[in-house]
């Protein structure tokens, strides 16, 4: 599904290069299930900016699904992009002003589907996790492991066939966080393919395979 | 969508309710006042605008030695019409100055406002019979009118249709004169020919070529015409025709020019009057102008502000796959939203509040407000303010990349956000500038109250129109009654009126073979007494005898500055010629500023035989009340005036001469009302500004000050480092304020001649105030910076 190849990211730092990608190939399959380990400022989550379409490196390839995401026009790319991915935040990064109804409804009004269809999406994710008498409230309202089920709801709304997870738990305590990792474990035994950053060792058992990351190469 | 995103800025705006309303608040207080202006200077500059001929109609003047006047010869107008063929009517216009001219009807009704016209002028200016038309058949020579609520004073209800002319008493039951009214004038809008009572009549050539009264002379041309040649031409005839004659060979204009004042500069800018006006108007629309980008530029910096505290739900609309269109489009409606509000707030605020604006202003005030020019210009400001405060933040932040915007990577850049300081610059420069505006308005004003004015118009009553009921006899009898009266000090009448607008005639006088102008007052013997007018040298105070006595011979008394121009520092007993009389010089007086502080105190001549003009009757009686015993003279005066059979019925009219003299600055005011207001409001919106800036770089820059704080800074450090930049825009502020206050006051003092210096206090008090302000609203914010717990900022790290 997703083929990187040779991916190189740097900035400039007075004169000589800094290098946050080294020469980063990757093959991943649908259906996947990838843990990216690594210390602080390995590149993980660069690497998953550029795979999520929201960074671009300075070399190398990117190819998404047979298409060469690195060539193709912003609009396409955005379009690629709603369709078939969902990005989760360590961070949550809920509408404060949205109820929980409406923040998972977002990505829905911006893909131009019609107010019935996405009534009956809504629906179904609240249902599917658990949190129906919850979808009038405001995300201050919410612990903070109910604010990332909201934010894996909103991410999964859209039916993507990917779903990136930059530190899904970090903000959230062991409980918590086995819970996400449960969900997780259930998207991916249905087909959705799953490439997670994490820190904990815990998490990343409940993937099928680990990709460990040291000073923007892979090891 | 559309449902979506205004749901989304109506929850976004309740949830910031204070800053909301601020940012309402401060736009209605800059839509109103632009709107009142504008209004203002609408109404100014409508004066005839109406008239279809309005920009073929020009007003026949003289100028000499950079003086110009409006008063010609009535044998002027025909003669024009006779010779040039490019004149299409020339008419000719004269005040009634004598006071009230009273009419008794079914209810006696002194008029104030009178003027007479020929049928000529009635036709250049449209003046129409709201009851058929003006002249109704070949041998009606009249066609004098009044004003519909006259009429309905004086006339009884079934006379009001004017199928026939009605005749009524005026001017004094006992003479029995009689006058025609032949309608009620047709309502136009606003025009320089309004007037309660309007005579239409052919000046009578009584006096043939020496008819003394001088009229205004107005005349309609041919479209297409050249004004230069036709100026020529006019004073090729004036000085062939006109000036050789006798009364005119005295005025010093008899040596002047022609020239042709368009019809538009009539109301505001005169030759012969003041330009204030004009300048007032100018003023006044810069300075709205200037209100309405203080309150839109305030408006689009707190926009700003806000925005950047959104950016992170911009990302992240982004991400979740918004187009930038949308997202501009959810910043422009929200911010449309406020300034509709505004429009709405601020169009209600001046439609209850009219009438009180009224008061102060104009009276036809709420009808112009409430008219649909403003509805469009307040669309006009929303969108305007709308696209201005909205495009720089949606485009600038729409645009850059979402997953660093996350990460709050941006707040450095935006830190700059050199737009915005030059906006607050911008509020700060103004509103030191207004401040020190009002202060120095202020301090002339102040002046002109209290300076020495060369004569004391303080306790002076004016009774008008006295003297037309007396004879010269009688009338000296009445003033030595009434300077027996112990409520009395002085009495006196002469030509001219201190207060009263009209400056005296310059009349050519020759002195030594040289030839002078000077103005000239006819006065009686209890002129400077009644005045307070000091004596500087020689006896100004001559006895009745000593005039009886010396019935040939012609005694006068000059001002300062005509000792000046003179040349004599001891000019009694020199000997000055002119209007056909050789004068003596008995007596020199202080100059006194009797016709407002604008104009230089003229050169004047004094005389008490009124030589140089037997038309300038002296109607106005001057009474110089005894302190504290006002209420007193009057009823002495009136108990006089019913003795009198001539003025049977008539009421006594009278004005006192220190309000009428204020009514000469009355523009400057207004000026001053207009400037207070204005600097009030600038203030408040910079007050908005600081206010709302201060917080949102405290919020911005908390993590700074956490990281301060814990580094081991003091509060004061703290506030010293949140200050720092606004103090560095203060001084550009000031620096930018002051040079442009003094420029701007300096000009606007050199109209006065006689003026107030500009002290430095003027700009020092603005300069202490924003300072405060800035202090106050730097304190809140820092003072919660530093409260809050610094662990609670750093803890997304």
């Amino acid at each position: 599904m997703i083929q990187l190849k040779h991916l190189f990211k740097w900035y400039n730092v007075g004169g000589t290069r800094s290098f946050v990608l080294k020469d980063v190939s990757l093959d991943i399959a649908e259906g996947d299930f990838i843990s990216i380990m690594g210390p602080s400022g390995s590149g993980k989550s660069t690497l998953l900016n550029i795979i999520g379409m929201l960074d671009e490196p300075d070399e190398g390839e990117y190819i998404f699904m047979d298409e060469n995401v690195l060539e193709m026009k912003a609009k396409k790319r955005s379009q690629l992009y709603q369709s078939h991915i969902g990005y989760v935040f360590q961070a949550y990064h809920l509408l404060d002003e949205l109820t929980v109804y409406e923040n998972i409804e977002t990505p829905l009004i911006y893909k131009d589907i019609s107010s019935k269809e996405r009534k009956a999406i809504v629906a179904d994710m609240l249902d599917r996790f658990g949190i129906v008498g919850k979808k009038d409230l405001f995300p201050a309202q919410l612990s903070g492991g109910q604010q990332q089920i909201v934010g894996i709801a909103r991410a999964l709304a859209g039916s993507p066939k990917l779903l990136l997870a930059d530190e899904p738990t970090g903000n959230l305590n062991s409980k918590q966080g086995e819970e996400i990792m449960e969900l997780f474990k259930q998207l991916n035994d249905d087909g959705v393919t799953i490439i997670q950053v994490t820190h904990s060792e815990k998490n990343a058992e409940y993937g099928k395979r680990i990709v460990n990351m040291l000073d923007g190469q892979l090891k | 969508m559309a449902q979506n995103d205004f749901k989304l800025a109506w929850r976004k705006l309740l949830k910031n309710k204070g800053f909301t309303f601020l940012n309402i608040i401060g736009l209605t207080l800059g839509f109103a006042g632009f709107i009142l202006s504008y209004q203002y200077i609408n109404r100014e500059t409508s004066f005839d605008k109406w008239n279809p001929n309005y920009k073929e109609i020009y007003q026949v003047g003289l100028e000499t030695e950079g003086a110009f006047t409006d008063e010609t010869s009535p044998s002027l107008a025909p003669l024009l019409k006779q010779n040039l063929p490019n004149i299409v009517y020339a008419g000719r216009k004269i005040v009634y100055n004598y006071g009230s001219y009273p009419l008794f009807g079914e209810k006696t009704v002194l008029i104030k406002n009178a003027a007479l016209i020929d049928s000529s002028a009635a036709r250049i200016f449209q003046v129409e019979n709201a009851n058929g038309p003006l002249y109704k058949n070949k041998d009606q020579k009249d066609a004098t009118m009044v004003k519909s609520p006259i009429a309905q004073q004086l006339f009884k209800k079934e006379d009001l249709t004017f199928d026939s002319p009605h005749s009524i008493p005026s001017m004094s039951l006992d003479l029995g004169m009689r006058e025609m009214i032949y309608g009620t004038i047709k309502k136009q809008d606003l025009s320089m020919i309004d007037y309660d009572l309007l005579f239409i009549r052919e000046p009578q050539d009584l006096f043939a070529d020496n008819n003394p009264f001088l009229y205004q002379t107005f005349i309609q041309v041919r479209p297409g015409t050249d004004i230069a040649k036709l100026t020529d031409q006019i004073n090729t005839i004036y000085h062939k025709e006109i000036a050789p004659k006798d009364k005119i060979r005295s005025s010093a204009y008899a040596k002047g020019k022609i020239y042709l004042d368009p019809l538009a500069n009539l109301h505001l800018r005169p030759k012969t009057g003041s330009n204030t006006p004009y300048i007032m108007t100018w003023i006044i629309g810069i300075l709205s102008l200037l209100i309405l980008l203080l309150a839109s530029a305030n408006f689009a910096n707190m926009i700003m502000a806000q925005a950047d505290q959104r950016l992170k739900e911009l990302a992240l609309k982004k991400i979740l796959g918004s187009s930038r269109w949308a997202i501009v489009r959810q910043l422009l409606l929200e911010v449309f939203i406020l300034t509709s509000s505004a429009a709405v707030l601020s169009f209600i605020t001046l439609a209850l509040t009219g009438n009180i604006l009224q008061r102060w202003f104009n009276d036809d005030l709420r009808s112009y407000i409430l008219s649909s020019e403003t509805i469009i210009q307040l669309c006009v400001a929303v969108l305007l303010t709308t696209i201005l405060s909205a495009i720089y933040p949606a485009i600038v932040l729409s645009g850059f990349k979402s997953v660093n915007l996350l990460k709050g990577g941006l707040s450095s850049i935006l830190k700059k956000g050199t737009f915005r300081n030059a906006l607050l610059t911008f509020q700060i420069s103004m509103a030191i500038l207004f401040i020190s505006g009002m202060l120095v308005i202020r301090a002339q004003l102040q002046y002109m109250q209290h300076t020495d004015k060369g004569f004391e118009p303080a306790q002076v009553v004016n009774f008008k129109g006295v003297g037309m009921y007396y004879n010269k006899n009688t009338y000296d009898q009445l003033k030595r009654r009434l300077e027996n009266d112990p409520s009395i000090e002085a009495v006196a009448s002469a030509t001219n009126i201190p207060g009263e607008g009209e400056q005296p005639p310059k009349m050519e006088f020759s002195y030594a073979q040289k030839n002078i102008s000077f103005a000239h007052v006819g006065i009686d013997l209890g002129y400077f007494k009644t005045l307070n007018i000091p004596n500087l040298q020689g006896n100004i105070n001559l006895s009745m005898d000593q005039l009886l006595h010396d019935s040939l011979s012609n005694y006068a008394v000059i001002n300062e500055s005509a000792a000046k121009s003179l040349g004599l520092s001891n000019p009694i007993g020199a000997k000055i010629s002119g209007c056909d009389a050789n004068f003596e010089i008995v007596g020199l007086v202080k100059d006194s500023k009797a016709y407002g502080f604008e104009n230089a105190v003229q050169p004047t001549l004094y005389s008490f035989k009124n030589e140089c003009g037997s038309m300038r009757i002296q109607t106005t009686l001057m009474v110089k009340t005894r302190s504290g015993m006002v209420d007193q003279a009057i009823d002495a005066v009136r108990k006089e005036w019913t003795k009198n059979t001539s003025a049977k019925d008539l009421p006594l009219d009278y004005s006192f001469m220190d309000q009428q003299y204020a009514l000469q600055h009355k523009k400057q005011q207004e000026l001053r009302i207009a400037f207070n207001s204005f600097a009030s409001l600038s203030v408040i919106i910079a007050a908005l500004g600081l206010f709302s800036m201060a917080a949102y770089q405290a919020a911005l820059r908390k993590k700074e000050m956490s990281i301060r704080k814990v580094l081991g800074a003091s509060a004061q450090l703290l506030f010293v480092q949140l200050n720092k930049p606004f103090f560095r825009l203060f001084l550009i502020g000031i620096g930018i304020a002051l040079p442009l206050a003094y420029l701007l006051m300096d000009k606007w003092l050199s109209n006065f001649a006689y003026h107030v210096n500009i002290q430095w206090w003027s700009f020092l008090i603005p300069i202490f105030c924003i300072f405060i302000l800035i202090l106050i609203s730097i304190s809140f914010q820092s003072l919660k910076v530093a409260r809050t717990n610094p662990v609670d900022s750093l803890r997304d790290e």
